[in-house]
């Protein structure tokens, strides 16, 4: 077990460096000098020289993201163009409300895909199956950010339910906090249980063709000894994977959510980021977040292997 | 092939089979929903197409042309889904907004076709090291989020529809080059490949003229999916105010002016985003469809 540790966390450390590199390249291929676009108005000689040191563009490329990334590895993401704060500051302020979001929609959407999912595969065409699987299917063309306005709509103008924009902290108003955070999370909640429906159906279709499945019968099992005990723990540890996958995708859908109910996440301050070519901001949000994605899918994997001893012996196929 | 082991797996399921025998309106239902996809998939589409050629035609009105006479009217016989905040018919603009999309999806899917095929193709034809760092890389680049990863290459595209359009096309070369590469390397161990190579056609022609054929299947299905996958970012990222601009008819642009006036004419919301959900379903429906049937051994699960 350790060693399947050990070498999974070292796999993902040359993922972790072309992340960076990307990260790196997208400014550094910037038409112009980005350090005088950055600057603008206020670019003299001496300014500009001082900000191509810190984004590492005052040397050959190779070299400059090597100075960039030791920077980086020492915590230092450099500082906002436009608020002049350390990004890093700005990050772990926006990120606890992106957090607080995603984890709110993950729970909304496993609340609807565990059930769906499983009496979708156990009862195979029935109608709640055709429904379940329609509605997995329709689920994937809404666009996310229209579906977070019909909720404006539902919420605020139907239902009354003020204040539909901006954050409440958990701190400061739990009960406001959570009921503002409703509309949001289950906006990507509701989008997110689609896939997921559709996955741990497919995946309980599997299980059930089983043979321990049939000797768990044989053996005089209770139907619903043979699905809790055989079918379900066997369906749901493909499943977690699938969740690992899920939460780069919840992360995307967070920016256009953060988007139409005001909440200040990373989303936010990515795309007002754009807006003031504030690229340290811009660099810093996309590490912050391709790197955080990068540790989920390994602790997951590692949680598979947990779950599952046959991923241990085998050689991992990552 | 394979019939033991396929017989094996049906065990179960033809016992439940067996419990419903005569007729059933719910099987019935179940494979035409299985079987109709693709037509209904097929028919949506082709409408869209209809009114993207024939948009002057299909278009009452001038989709930018503001008329202060008709300000954010309800839907009605001279509007059919009423007006903006700047007079436009919104019928008018959806239409025309067709256009966007369909000139958007097709440029972008060409983009990431054009680079991630011949890259996984490759990668997948040699394997070994070039395999390896060309699969390391892809790895690494599924780990952005899509949306995120589009916004970041804006910033050097520049905020604009063409801009965006190069970021959707750049931000799916990962899922094209994953999947022309594993296509690949089931197909080049045939004996086919090996004949090819045995009678000295260089790399290119056995990966293009050979092999590609063979292959053809899942790229086309990506091809129809991926159109629907730069659609929808291509309306987001317009949402965002980082695509098309104003004035030009863009769903998702539209539907962002739209929020102001959620309270007071919420129509305005609702025509654009339907249009995008049922282009969007269109394209997935044929793109499920059409893999059902490039591919028997799917119809019967």
């Amino acid at each position: 077990m350790g060693t399947y540790i050990v070498r999974r966390l070292l796999q993902g450390i040359p993922v972790l460096l072309i992340i960076s590199a990307v990260v790196f390249a997208v400014v550094a291929f910037i038409p112009g000098d980005p350090a005088a676009v950055i600057l603008g108005h206020a670019a003299t000689p001496e300014n500009v020289a001082a900000l191509r040191h810190q984004m590492g563009l005052d040397k050959p490329l190779p070299l400059g993201y090597a100075s960039w990334l030791s920077q980086v590895i020492q915590g230092d993401l450099g500082n906002s163009i436009l608020s002049r704060q350390p990004v890093w500051v700005l990050i772990s302020r926006a990120l606890p409300i992106t957090l607080y979001l995603t984890i709110f929609s993950l729970l909304i959407a496993l609340a609807i895909s565990v059930p769906a999912g499983t009496i979708a595969g156990l009862r195979r065409n029935s109608w709640l199956d055709v429904g379940f699987t329609t509605w997995a299917f329709l689920g994937v063309s809404i666009p996310g950010f229209w579906l977070a306005i019909v909720f404006v709509y539902v919420f605020g103008v139907l239902l009354g339910w003020v204040p539909l924009q901006g954050y409440i902290s958990l701190r400061e108003d739990p009960v406001e906090s959570l009921k503002t955070m409703v509309p949001p999370a289950l906006t990507l909640g509701v989008l997110l249980s689609g896939p997921l429906t559709r996955y741990l159906r497919s995946s309980i279709l599997q299980t059930l063709s089983q043979e321990f499945v049939l000797v768990a019968h044989a053996k005089g099992l209770s139907e619903r000894k043979v699905i809790a005990g055989h079918i379900l723990r066997n369906s749901l540890i493909p499943f977690v994977t699938v969740l690992g996958v899920q939460f780069s995708y919840l992360i995307g859908g967070a920016v256009i959510v953060e988007n139409v109910f005001a909440l200040p996440g990373i989303g936010d301050l990515v795309v007002s980021a754009i807006g003031n070519r504030d690229y340290p901001v811009i660099q810093g949000v996309v590490l912050v977040v391709a790197t955080g994605i990068v540790l989920i899918n390994t602790l997951v994997d590692i949680l598979y292997a947990v779950l599952e001893p046959r991923i241990r012996i085998g050689k991992g196929s990552v | 092939m394979g019939s033991v082991a396929a017989r094996a797996d049906e065990l179960p399921l033809a016992r439940r089979e067996r419990a419903r025998h005569g007729f059933s309106v719910r099987r019935l239902l179940v494979s035409a929903l299985q079987w109709k996809t693709f037509s209904a998939g097929i028919i949506i589409l082709l409408a869209f197409i209809l009114a993207a050629v024939f948009a002057p035609i299909v278009a009452p009105y001038d989709p930018v042309k503001p008329d202060y006479q008709a300000l954010l009217q309800t839907p009605s016989g001279d509007h059919l889904f009423g007006t903006d905040d700047k007079g436009r018919d919104i019928f008018s603009r959806v239409v025309y907004g067709t256009r966007i999309s369909f000139t958007i999806a097709v440029v972008a899917v060409g983009i990431a076709a054009v680079i991630g095929i011949p890259l996984g193709l490759f990668a997948g034809f040699f394997g070994g090291w070039a395999d390896a760092v060309t699969g390391r890389f892809i790895d690494a680049l599924f780990a952005f989020p899509v949306l995120l990863m589009a916004i970041a290459i804006v910033t050097i595209t520049g905020i604009g529809l063409k801009g965006a359009i190069i970021a959707i096309g750049l931000i799916a070369i990962p899922e094209f080059a994953r999947v022309s590469r594993s296509a690949i390397v089931a197909e080049k161990e045939n004996d086919y490949v090996l004949a090819a190579r045995t009678v000295g056609s260089s790399v290119p022609r056995i990966i293009f003229r050979q092999i590609l054929p063979n292959t053809l299947a899942p790229i086309v299905v990506l091809i129809s999916l991926g159109f629907a996958f730069a659609i929808l970012n291509e309306t987001a990222l317009s949402f965002l105010g980082l695509g098309a601009q104003a004035p030009i008819p863009s769903w998702g642009a539209d539907l962002s002016a739209a929020r102001r006036y959620i309270r007071d004419a919420p129509w305005l919301s609702l025509f654009p985003g339907l249009a995008i959900f049922f282009l969007v379903l269109a394209l997935n429906l044929s793109g499920d469809g059409l893999r059902d049937l490039l591919d028997p051994r799917r119809i019967r699960r």
